[in-house]
């Protein structure tokens, strides 16, 4: 029976090809999210927050700030008021959530919702690592094309 | 208030009233039949409808294809059959046992579904929350004229309908087929349920049926007095309920259950300092006991 470290070198190799692979992937990702660096959205729970950090994206508030309590009016509100004022004009929210909430703050702003998976499989077309971050940060610049944003 | 506040609330207060208007008159037959739990039983099963269609090729997975919709609504009137039928002229099984059965294997039923389900299964659960808050205008439009043509056609047959709920052996007595009037009600019923669950919750609708009803039964006998106070009192629980969820900064169709549970406790709390009042102006429903109907 082989030993584990007669695979040392294979698997050495394959971290190699995978580190220079997601390090020319990265860079090619934050070179496309650099016009829209400090752009502001609102996401439906605290749950973008790392790729909103990498990415340069300034998360301002969230239209469901207890995870399975339905906001309050004033919240609804508040957050609608802050979206104009700030002209804020996406909310990104995952596969798994109900629309009709940040549908209704959509209608209240004119902001466009997107919904973006968080992982691997959330559509079909993304079945590794890559393809998720090649997909939505397609959709996103997709997006903020689209509705025109750009960093204040 | 100020105007964007008015504006952002008008929606779901417009909707709020729709809910009242049919849901106060449904909950009147829903008491009397002592069917009370029926709505949550035909809102369960017109989710499992919606489970099974998205397991069929045809819908694609896709959660919001329309035929989802007909093949959710096709399962409610299968569940309308099924009532229709339970209440035999000396039955023995209490209807709400079999209303509770079939809420119970619906629910079991929905979750082996969603278990075989590739996609957007997740969906479904949100099928029975609702956020009153997150009405549109055009859900709104879609529901009041549903509803204004479910309660034309109740209106148009109401002799009937009044009778099967009232008094189903006299109504079987003078030749009605009594199965059939309770196929159309269930069907009517689960039509509205269904639309209403969608927007407002199991929680809230449960409450816009059966507390009105309730409510009114405290204080009158007839049909017409009984239907003006529950209007009377789902509207102002409504405004009352919308207000204090912006005023307390709370979330609006809890606060408005939880409001119809108060009004409910203070109306049954000062109606034996009234009692005398309605005595005297003739009122019997409050000094005869009522007699069992069914």
């Amino acid at each position: 029976m082989p030993e584990c470290h007669d695979f040392v070198t294979a698997f050495e190799q394959r971290l190699n090809d995978f580190n220079g692979r997601i390090d020319a992937a990265e860079k090619r990702w934050l070179a496309m999210m650099v016009p829209y660096k400090g752009v502001k959205v609102a996401t439906y729970h605290r749950s973008f927050s790392n790729f909103a950090e990498r990415f340069g994206l300034d998360v301002m508030g969230y239209v469901e700030p207890r995870p399975g309590i339905p906001p309050s009016p004033q919240h609804t509100l508040d957050l609608i008021t802050e979206m104009k004022r700030q002209n804020v004009k996406l909310v990104l929210v995952e596969p798994y959530f109900d629309l009709r909430t940040p549908n209704a703050v959509g209608r209240g702003t004119g902001a466009e919702v997107l919904v973006m998976p968080p992982s691997v499989g959330g559509v079909k077309e993304v079945t590794d690592y890559f393809k998720l971050f090649d997909y939505d940060i397609n959709l996103l610049i997709t997006a903020l094309r689209k509705v025109g944003a750009a960093p204040q | 208030m100020d105007s964007a506040t008015l504006m952002f609330l008008a929606a779901p207060f417009v909707a709020s009233l729709i809910l009242t208007g049919i849901h106060a008159y449904l909950g009147v037959h829903v008491v009397e039949r002592g069917v009370i739990f029926v709505d949550l039983s035909l809102a369960q099963i017109a989710a499992l409808g919606a489970a099974i269609a998205l397991l069929l090729p045809v819908t694609g997975g896709d959660a919001h294809a329309p035929v989802v919709y007909w093949i959710s609504l096709g399962f409610t009137f299968v569940g309308a059959l099924v009532f229709s039928t339970i209440r035999g002229h000396r039955a023995r099984i209490p209807q709400e046992a079999v209303i509770g059965i079939c809420y119970a294997v619906a629910s079991a039923a929905t979750i082996l579904a969603m278990s075989k389900a590739t996609s957007e299964s997740e969906h479904l659960k949100d099928m029975l929350v609702g956020n009153i808050l997150a009405v549109s205008w055009q859900e709104v439009g879609e529901t009041a004229a549903l509803y204004g043509a479910i309660g034309a056609f109740h209106y148009f047959f109401r002799r009937q309908f009044l009778a099967i709920s009232m008094n189903p052996e006299r109504a079987s007595e003078s030749g009605m087929v009594v199965p059939f009037w309770d196929f159309l009600f269930y069907a009517s019923f689960g039509f509205v349920v269904t639309s209403s669950v969608a927007i407002a919750g199991v929680l809230l609708v449960f409450c816009y049926l059966i507390v009105p009803s309730v409510a009114a039964m405290l204080y009158a006998d007839t049909i017409g007095k009984r239907l003006a106070i529950g209007w009377t009192m789902g509207t102002v629980v409504s405004a009352l309920g919308v207000y204090l969820s912006l005023i307390l900064d709370l979330p609006t169709g809890a606060t408005i259950v939880c409001t119809f549970g108060i009004v409910l406790a203070v109306l049954a709390g000062v109606r034996p300092l009234v009692r005398p009042l309605l005595a005297r102006s003739g009122n019997r429903a409050v000094i005869t006991a009522r007699e069992p109907v069914g």
